[in-house]
């Protein structure tokens, strides 16, 4: 039975979502247009078709991969904390990026499938291996230090060795590390359909896996005497992990926090289930990340601001003030 | 205070910073060293480099330069004059404004920038900021030329459509992107691609 808080937020969430696209295809360079006047004149309808639309359908499906990723991260991991860029996943994923796009010799904003395809497999490699390595320096999920640790090592060895790419390619330093600041202006359908495929497919497994990060949340001991294949379901979970992580990455660069900050902001207002706290976190991030994208081209338009950095302002604020929040509560009592 | 001890051990003939907090450090009494803060992104940081280094003749080899691109803008054609063109830097994307020293060379050249002085040297622009935008000529180096056709929203632009595209090597881009004695070098070859590929406007095609 559906959970009537939780009914109520995920309709909330749908509905500022269906405000911020409409939002989204009316700001440009030009700061906020009328979209019924750009009806009559054909250069601002192709903007706000080819440009303003994706981009922006393409923020809420990137902030929704890292918002289930997020959710799930810490379920598997059972730590408040982790997110895809504390487990190395994202580290991991913009180094498959870099490696992908030397290979093939591409712009990161290349915009043809079979080159999104190919950097976005490049990714999720990447991705994978990261988090296989944090696991394997942790030695499992056991201790919660001693992952997030592993976690930032794995995280700062693999963006070094991203940096060591991309100075070895003078040329293709500038354009990626634009790309990697986090950024939303050059997401088109091509893009748009590759994340909104593999959140669909994400979106399923992780619902079919929730149970087993229930079973988790009960201490692994009660989970195996439940009768969940743990080895499997973190397997499975892991991939759902990396494949959401990589997608996002591949098509936006390295967006920071929305991954960390969806899932606690769900759980600030209700107490759920990982099924729904999996599709809500996810919802939770689209909205995020539309928000930002939004700001992002509207606060000093014409100019843009990288999308990544506002969320890693904002969301790093956020996250300050509700440890300065939490400390104070603690205080008092 | 560090940094300050630092620089002060390497005894400089002349500092040149462009960050104004290390002006506003106390250095003491630096007897024969000077400080300036020259922006790099303006053209005429070359003469007022030679005039703080004590350069014989920098007058006259900056008149030279400037006569260069006096010349370099008067091979263009008149009607060159009402193009409007795009210089991307990187493809961020970042261009170059009116108020770098690449805009003010295309100044010199009498085209229009399609980027203002207001929104300073080097903005990162909107992408569909280009694209209402719409240039007659569009210039940029040719690794971040990969691509641009594919962007959201571009392949309908004017310059992209006519392929009226200045692309540069590495090495043009090296030269087009650093305000040196070969800035008349670079004014010169942007006039002959100006030139070009403004052909097909100035003979009255589309």
């Amino acid at each position: 039975m559906m959970n009537p808080r939780a009914n109520a937020i995920a309709r909330m969430l749908l509905l500022l979502a269906i405000t911020f696209a409409a939002v989204g295809a009316g700001v440009g360079s030009t700061g906020f247009e009328n979209i019924l006047q750009a009806a009559n004149d054909p250069v601002a309808w192709q903007i706000v078709c080819d440009i303003r639309l994706p981009r922006t359908l393409g923020a809420w499906v990137a902030g929704a991969l890292l918002g289930l990723a997020g959710a799930v991260a810490q379920g598997l991991f059972r730590n408040p904390l982790a997110d895809p860029y504390l487990l190395g996943s994202a580290s991991g994923a913009s180094l498959g990026v870099a490696l992908s796009l030397v290979l093939f010799g591409v712009s990161p904003f290349a915009t043809q499938w079979l080159l999104r395809l190919g950097v976005t497999f490049g990714a999720f490699a990447g991705a994978i291996t990261g988090v296989l390595l944090t696991l394997l320096l942790a030695k499992g999920v056991q201790h919660t230090l001693r992952l997030l640790l592993a976690g930032v090592i794995v995280g700062v060895v693999l963006g070094a060795a991203k940096e060591l790419i991309m100075l070895a390619r003078p040329d293709f330093l500038q354009s990626m590390q634009s790309f990697m600041l986090g950024s939303t202006g050059y997401v088109g359908w091509s893009a748009c359909s590759i994340m909104l495929g593999t959140w669909l497919v994400c979106m399923a497994a992780a619902w079919a896996l929730s149970p087993a990060l229930d079973g988790l949340v009960l201490g692994e001991a009660t989970a195996a005497s439940l009768g969940l294949p743990l080895t499997q379901l973190r397997r499975a979970l892991v991939a759902v992990l990396a494949l959401a992580t990589g997608t996002a990455v591949a098509q936006t660069g390295l967006v920071a926090f929305v991954g960390l900050a969806a899932p606690h902001l769900v759980r600030s207002v209700v107490r759920t289930s990982h099924s729904r706290l999996i599709l809500l976190s996810s919802l939770m991030g689209g909205v995020l990340l539309m928000a930002a994208d939004i700001l992002s081209r509207w606060v000093v338009a014409p100019q843009e601001l990288p999308v990544g950095v506002l969320t890693a302002l904002l969301g790093g604020g956020y996250l300050l003030w509700l440890m300065h929040r939490q400390g104070v509560v603690r205080d008092t009592l | 205070v560090c940094l300050a001890r630092e620089l002060k051990a390497l005894r400089p003939d002349l500092s040149w910073e462009t960050d104004a907090r290390l002006t506003e450090m106390d250095f003491g009494h630096w007897k024969g060293q000077r400080w300036d803060a020259l922006d790099p992104a303006e053209r005429r940081v070359l003469e007022k480099l030679g005039i703080l280094l004590g350069v014989n003749d920098v007058q006259r080899i900056w008149r030279t330069i400037d006569a260069d691109i006096s010349a370099a803008a008067r091979s263009l054609p008149t009607a060159a004059h009402s193009a409007r063109v795009y210089f991307e830097v990187n493809n961020g994307p970042y261009a170059a404004g009116e108020a770098s020293f690449i805009g003010e060379t295309l100044a010199r050249l009498g085209v229009h920038n399609i980027v203002p002085a207001s929104l300073g040297s080097f903005p990162k622009l909107n992408p569909e900021f280009v694209v209402r935008a719409n240039p007659d000529l569009i210039m940029v180096g040719d690794y971040n030329y990969i691509g641009m056709e594919q962007r959201p929203g571009w392949s309908g632009m004017r310059a992209l459509r006519d392929k009226r595209v200045c692309l540069f090597n590495r090495d043009e881009t090296d030269m087009l992107a650093r305000p040196g004695p070969r800035m008349a070098d670079g004014a010169r070859l942007m006039a002959r691609c100006i030139a070009d590929k403004l052909s097909t406007i100035t003979s009255g095609t589309p």
